[in-house]
């Protein structure tokens, strides 16, 4: 049995060292997935710090004086358009003592109240009612140089791109074509026309918000766990990938081909391939022609999302941390507008391999369950990421975990370890 | 016969049988019986699994969709044969049921649910509660469910739902 160095790995007061295992990002310490200081840490520099988060869609904010809330990291936002068709995001919290504002998923109104002492913001989030402002028969009352100009709700800064609506804490972001740089394009490629939300799945993933990053950023997977993927064809191991990162390694751009034909040549080494299996309805994996280079993209967007397309499948995957532990991903589905009704239909099979009862994506939600849990309990072992090499370059096959490392790489830079 | 014919004028045998089926189908759940789940359904059956916020927005997605019976037949085979998840049992209580309407040959009923999950080494939760709105083919062998839309109460889904509700 290996001896515990207990003065390498522990400081004086008996806690594990929290010092990158090695000096380049093949290995991952398991305290990274657990660590509330570091989770504290990357709340500040992450998702509330100079980063661009989706927040919602145009079409769920459609009308005059539509609003809804979101989330940045754990922090609840709304995103409203008012009656002049702006639109805005502001925080959800109010001015007066930090009450909630927005308590349910959506609503339309031409006032914004807070139920606590009924201060009521403008859709735009300033201030615009106050009662008893002066008192009651000159008691009481806020001193005669209280404005109300002085106390709106917080405004974030937002952008509107291809009717995805992202925004940031920061007053100083970096614009959002800088920031997405090499992801943008595929970003450009799906949401480019005016889109439609088909519906939502949310489910409480048992996991650090990076662990489901990296599952993302790991095609070594896709074919080994998701016998699904292989038994109807959509993926081999054979497949031409491109697996690209942008901006350094804070985002990922995953790029193939939807062959849609099964092959044997490199399922030999899947133990739980299910031999003959046939899918009596093959519409739920068979896309409709829709992208003139018949190409399947998807991408993590740093912080907090992640773009599919998938078949006919078209989703932002939102991440929201609720602690090192657990995160919750929302899934929002879209379809165009003008899709034909086999369009649709076929967007509303296909959501079936996704989310908390997707056929694939249950495998991911179980697994990272697991992961999660030897992390907690086994602080001070490392994760071994040096599939495909050590190096974070983008590969044109899925047998590589640059992209993970690329992650990795950023990461380090950003919160300096 | 007319088509708001409320609960109470409907024969008391159909009640009974009825709520048969929906013992059965939760037994079926129960046992983890994917290969026998489809059986409940017509051939032209429409399923739907939504959180009550989704289906009070008209939305056409939610986290189950089966449009006919091959898509009954391929949920199962693929969560048997495929699919990579913890170990769990899920115990289906129904609750109340309403009888709302009968048009023709279709019942159309309301049951509320409690599932309640134990995976394994933990405790078990309260993994959904709701209820399902449903039309129930009467004609034929024996009642299948020609419409499910299984409705719950809460946002979102604790980790996975690996099998149907
Ligand atoms: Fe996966």
């Amino acid at each position: 049995m290996q001896q515990v160095n207990l003065s390498e790995s522990r400081n004086s007061d008996n806690s594990p060292v929290r010092a990158w295992p090695k000096d380049d990002v093949s290995r991952v310490p398991y305290w990274l997935y657990v660590d509330r200081d570091l989770y504290d840490r990357e709340l500040q520099a992450m998702f509330y710090g100079p980063t661009w988060n989706y927040v919602g869609c145009v079409d769920e904010v459609r009308q005059p004086g539509d609003y809804k809330s979101s989330w940045i990291g754990e922090r609840s936002v709304i995103v409203t358009r008012d009656h002049d068709g702006a639109l805005s995001v502001l925080e959800n919290a109010c001015s007066h003592r930090g009450t909630r504002v927005v308590w349910c998923a959506k609503g339309n109104g031409s006032r914004l109240t807070c139920p606590y002492h009924q201060w009521s913001f403008s859709l735009k989030g300033d201030l615009v009612g106050v009662p008893f402002k002066r008192g009651l028969k000159g008691e009481g009352g806020y001193p005669s140089d209280f404005d109300t100009v002085d106390h709106g709700i917080r405004k974030l800064k937002h952008v509107e791109r291809g009717g995805l609506i992202w925004a940031t804490f920061s007053e100083d972001p970096p614009d959002l074509e800088t920031y997405f740089a090499e992801a943008l394009p595929g970003l450009d490629r799906v949401f480019s026309r005016p889109t439609r939300v088909l519906g939502y799945q949310r489910q409480l993933l048992s996991c650090n918000w990076k662990l489901y990053i990296e599952n993302l950023r790991d095609p070594y997977h896709a074919t080994l766990l998701h016998t699904f993927y292989v038994t109807f064809g959509l993926l081999r191991a054979g497949n031409k990938f491109l697996l690209g990162t942008a901006a350094g390694g804070a985002h990922s751009v995953t790029v193939t081909e939807n062959t849609g034909k099964k092959e044997k040549d490199s399922t030999g080494e899947i133990g739980r391939f299910g031999e003959g299996l046939t899918l009596a309805d093959p519409t739920l994996v068979t896309p409709i022609p829709e992208f003139a280079d018949g190409k399947v993209t998807g991408g993590t967007l740093h912080p907090s999302s992640v773009m599919h397309q998938q078949a006919n499948s078209i989703a932002i995957r939102h991440l929201v941390p609720k602690g090192p532990g657990q995160t919750e991903l929302i899934w929002t589905f879209f379809g165009y507008e003008g899709d034909t009704e086999e369009m649709t239909l076929r967007r509303r099979k296909q959501a079936n391999l996704f989310g908390p009862a997707g056929l694939v994506s249950v495998d991911d939600t179980e697994v990272l369950k697991f992961v999660q849990a030897t992390a907690e309990s086994y602080q001070d072992h490392v994760g071994l990421v040096e599939f495909g090499g050590r190096d974070t370059a983008d590969t044109s096959h899925m047998l590589s975990e640059g992209q993970i490392r690329a992650f990795y790489k950023y990461y380090r830079q950003v919160m300096q370890i | 016969m007319s088509a708001d014919m409320s609960a109470t004028t409907l024969d008391h045998p159909l009640k009974i049988r009825v709520r048969e089926l929906y013992e059965e189908y939760f037994a079926c759940l129960e046992a983890q019986d994917l290969t026998a789940w489809p059986s409940f359904f017509t051939e032209d059956a429409v399923y739907l699994v939504q959180s009550d916020q989704s289906h009070r927005s008209g939305l056409l997605i939610g986290d189950i969709y089966c449009d006919g019976i091959a898509m009954f037949r391929d949920r199962a085979a693929a969560t048997a044969n495929t699919s990579v998840h913890a170990r769990q049992t899920i115990r289906h209580f129904p609750g109340a049921l309403k009888l709302a309407a009968r048009k023709g040959d279709l019942v159309s009923s309301t049951m509320s649910y409690l599932a309640v999950r134990s995976v394994t080494d933990e405790a078990p939760t309260f993994f959904s509660v709701g209820r399902s709105i449903d039309e129930i083919a009467v004609n034929g062998d024996r009642l299948r469910f020609a419409r499910r839309t299984v409705i719950y109460d809460h946002d979102r889904i604790d980790n996975s739902l690996v099998f149907p509700l």
